[in-house]
């Protein structure tokens, strides 16, 4: 017998229990406020708006009172991440295409929907990643190298000068956060080009920071692994995983409540050119 | 996979290893910085100064959570607010962290110690100290609680940051709360540096 349960205790497997991102779950980290309304009457932008975590930003703030302006790099990606968004009759969403990789044309964009708009928040929240960056080498070939640091790094540097002195014209505390990533802290030999463009987000923000004090504020958040179609993981899938300290895959509302907090919570100045890092000890 | 593993995984028995996840259902509250997540839980609240009773007290009970007296009571979450003067003091937190932990191991699916500390010491090289030591207890920390369960963030100021009680106590709130928990692990710097 004694053998028996040493056998059955030698067969024994720790095994995270399964979690299921679905609509309950997602519901229940979308409701309520955690910014105490500070974000009640204002308007954001919000780049990337057509899925994952920049969808979810837009859904957030919207349920926290806020006027949503949502860019993303084509009507049709916004026309369908609009359909899955809850909101009220005067709440409804403005849509306007904006392509990341057009980096002339921005400057004049900015100008234009900062004119057009009284945007108090600006999200720059649009990434992307090759699937050949995943391998352990730089495999992009020119074309997709510039693609990438276009969308992830030049549109932001190019982008928050011109966001950041509008604002400071105006009289109001300006606030601008730019989504990172953990991959800016790695030290893995792979998503090298993606890891690049954050880790320069990173340092750009610390240096321009300084520039806009007391005016406007600028905060990088670094998530983990999120549940994303660039990340990681599908909605109504398991998202169980042993990678970080709560064993879970991050949710895009989790991240999204971050923001809001950043962005309305009273805290924004005092992190301005901070990166704050959302990972929950994730070690990649 | 190791044959061994392939084994185990085909015949062997599974040993659930729980995710830390508050799906509970929560009442909306204007006004929250928890998103109402805090409604009807208690929190044990550790400090050596009236002022922060007083404001963490107030924001508590806008939020509906029970503050607790007594340390031997049921309570979901441990909030720590202390100055820090001298590097050498940090330890003392690190030892009530790890009591509190006991208290709250296995017990709750939403349980989470926050540690606030203002840092009152004019000396830039002390201070920087104490910095980086906090950061590195909460790290540390959150990795040893995390088997227990138990969500471990936190925040600092410091002197020179004309950051309002309230500020700070809302701040703790949502890092209590489940929105804080994508923060296990990383402590907050609410100093002049920004």
């Amino acid at each position: 017998m004694k053998l028996l349960d040493y056998v059955k205790g030698r067969l024994c497997y720790e095994k995270i229990r399964p979690l299921i991102y679905d609509e309950t779950l997602r519901r229940k980290y979308s409701t309520g406020s955690v910014v105490g309304n500070g974000l009640s009457g204002k308007t954001a932008l919000v780049t990337g708006a057509g899925g994952g975590i920049g969808r979810a930003i837009v859904q957030r703030f919207i349920h926290e009172g806020c006027r949503v302006v949502m860019t993303d790099k084509s009507m049709g990606v916004l026309e369908h991440s609009l359909a899955q968004l809850e909101f009220g009759m005067n709440q409804a969403p403005v849509l306007l295409p904006m392509d990341l990789m057009q980096i002339d044309c921005l400057g004049e964009f900015a100008r234009k929907v900062m004119h057009d708009y009284p945007i108090s928040i600006w999200i720059n929240c649009a990434g992307m990643m090759h699937e050949a960056d995943k391998c352990g080498r730089i495999n992009l070939d020119e074309l997709e190298w510039r693609q990438l640091m276009s969308v992830n790094f030049d549109s932001v540097t190019t982008l928050v000068p011109i966001i950041a002195d509008m604002m400071s014209q105006e009289c109001v505390h300006g606030c601008i956060i730019n989504i990172a990533s953990i991959l800016a802290y790695s030290l893995r030999f792979s998503h090298t080009a993606y890891a690049i463009s954050k880790i320069g987000l990173v340092r750009y923000v610390e240096c321009i920071a300084p520039v806009y004090a007391g005016k406007v504020s600028i905060v990088n958040i670094a998530p983990g692994t999120v549940v994303t179609p660039m990340g990681v993981g599908q909605y109504q899938s398991d998202i169980s995983r042993c990678t970080n300290l709560l064993n879970h895959l991050i949710i895009p509302e989790e991240m999204a409540a971050l923001v809001a907090f950043v962005a309305g919570g009273g805290v924004a100045s005092y992190l301005s050119g901070k990166t704050i890092q959302a990972f929950a000890g994730e070690q990649l | 996979m190791k044959l061994k593993t392939r084994i185990k995984r085909w015949i062997g028995k599974p040993v659930y290893i729980e995710h830390i996840v508050d799906s509970r259902s929560c009442q909306s509250l204007s006004s929250s910085y928890s998103g109402g997540s805090l409604a009807g839980d208690s929190v044990f609240l550790i400090t050596d100064s009236f002022a922060y009773n007083t404001a963490f007290r107030a924001v508590a009970q806008r939020e509906q959570l029970q503050v607790c007296c007594d340390a031997s009571a049921s309570y979901q979450h441990v909030v720590i607010m202390t100055e820090l003067r001298s590097y050498q003091d940090h330890k003392a937190i690190a030892k009530q962290i790890l009591d509190m932990a006991e208290h709250l191991a296995g017990k709750f699916t939403n349980a989470s110690i926050c540690v606030a500390v203002m840092i009152c010491t004019d000396d830039l090289v002390e201070a920087n100290i104490i910095r980086y030591k906090v950061e590195c207890m909460i790290r540390v920390m959150a990795i040893i609680l995390s088997k227990k369960g138990v969500v471990c963030n936190g925040l600092y100021t410091d002197s020179l940051t004309h950051l309002s009680l309230n500020t700070i106590c809302n701040s703790i709130v949502f890092l209590c709360s489940r929105y804080g928990q994508v923060m296990d692990g990383h402590v907050i710097a609410l100093d002049a540096r920004g």
